[in-house]
């Protein structure tokens, strides 16, 4: 992932002086945070606000983390739970989150650069057609490179379910992929 | 097809570096405010509700305690009627003879010389 200072050094950091400590853990988790966000809730707007709200609760409980997990997967659960509450506030009240997809599928046509037959778009509808909670599995073990143990502490699920979860991902996607090319 | 490696982990949205940087900071910056004030929040709001509390605790102990006689006492004290009057007027036999009638049977004219 993509943390440019240990863990370690930005818990010592915090330990000693919280603000310094936050200001260090965005500057090296916040465009990792924006990004995995970003994939969640397609919208820009909707990830920075997401991003807000994540970032103020990182802050406010930083003295509830206790350094028994890893801090990645403490400010990615985090982070997370923010971007679900944003779908949550998207869809309808008798609504899933999987409902959605095509909803986010025209969002990400048009807030992508590219033509929506690029692969990298392609790619991007394959994921929006997977139930959420695969979706965000598949993004955390593939773009972020968590561990899965580390996707473990962040989602609350066992590493057998996520293995499962991403394994049924990456054939969903293969095969869209291979229709839609 | 391509494989998964191939096709690389580019968005199609781009965002550039500068902004990127631009957008954290001033993420940043609003979670240490918002962040300090809700803080500043949490501690004093039990102080508020703890001292709001003991006003009330102590202003009702006052009350009880304070020497000022309570106005039903008072009444109680100054009532004085007629009708007491006669009753403590009244012997314990006839009190007893009184006690022994039935209601229709109780005339005020029995009594009248007590009136006079």
């Amino acid at each position: 992932m993509a943390a440019n200072l240990q863990d370690t050094e930005i818990i010592a950091m915090l330990a000693s002086d919280r603000e310094r400590g936050f200001r260090l853990l965005m500057r090296s988790y916040g465009k990792a945070l924006y990004w995995h966000i970003r994939r969640i809730v397609v919208d820009h707007d909707d990830a920075e606000d997401a991003l807000q709200e994540a970032s103020i609760n990182i802050f406010r409980s930083i003295d509830s983390f206790r350094g028994e997990g890893k801090l990645s997967s403490w400010i990615y659960r985090i982070a997370t739970n923010e971007a679900i509450g944003i779908l949550r506030k998207r869809k309808g009240f008798f609504q899933s989150l999987d409902s959605l997809g095509p909803k986010l599928e025209s969002t990400l046509e048009h807030q992508a650069n590219l033509p929506p037959d690029q692969m990298e778009v392609l790619f991007q509808k394959a994921l929006l057609k997977l139930p959420t909670q695969q979706r965000i599995v598949f993004n955390m073990r593939y773009y972020d490179e968590l561990s899965y143990e580390e996707i473990a502490e962040a989602t609350g699920k066992n590493v057998g379910a996520l293995k499962a979860n991403y394994h049924y991902a990456y054939e969903k996607v293969k095969n869209y992929l291979k229709e839609n090319i | 097809m391509e494989k998964f490696d191939d096709i690389g982990k580019k968005m199609p949205y781009q965002e550039s570096e500068e902004y990127l940087d631009n957008l954290i900071a001033n993420v940043t910056e609003t979670a240490v405010e918002k962040g300090n004030s809700g803080r500043m929040q949490r501690i004093l709001w039990p102080a508020v509700s703890i001292a709001a509390a003991a006003a009330v605790l102590l202003f009702v102990f006052i009350g009880r305690n304070s020497e000022t006689p309570r106005p039903s006492v008072h009444i109680a004290q100054n009532t004085e009627s007629p009708v007491d009057d006669f009753l403590d007027g009244l012997s314990d036999d006839d009190l007893m003879q009184l006690s022994d009638y039935e209601v229709e049977e109780i005339s005020l004219s029995d009594y009248e010389e007590y009136f006079e």
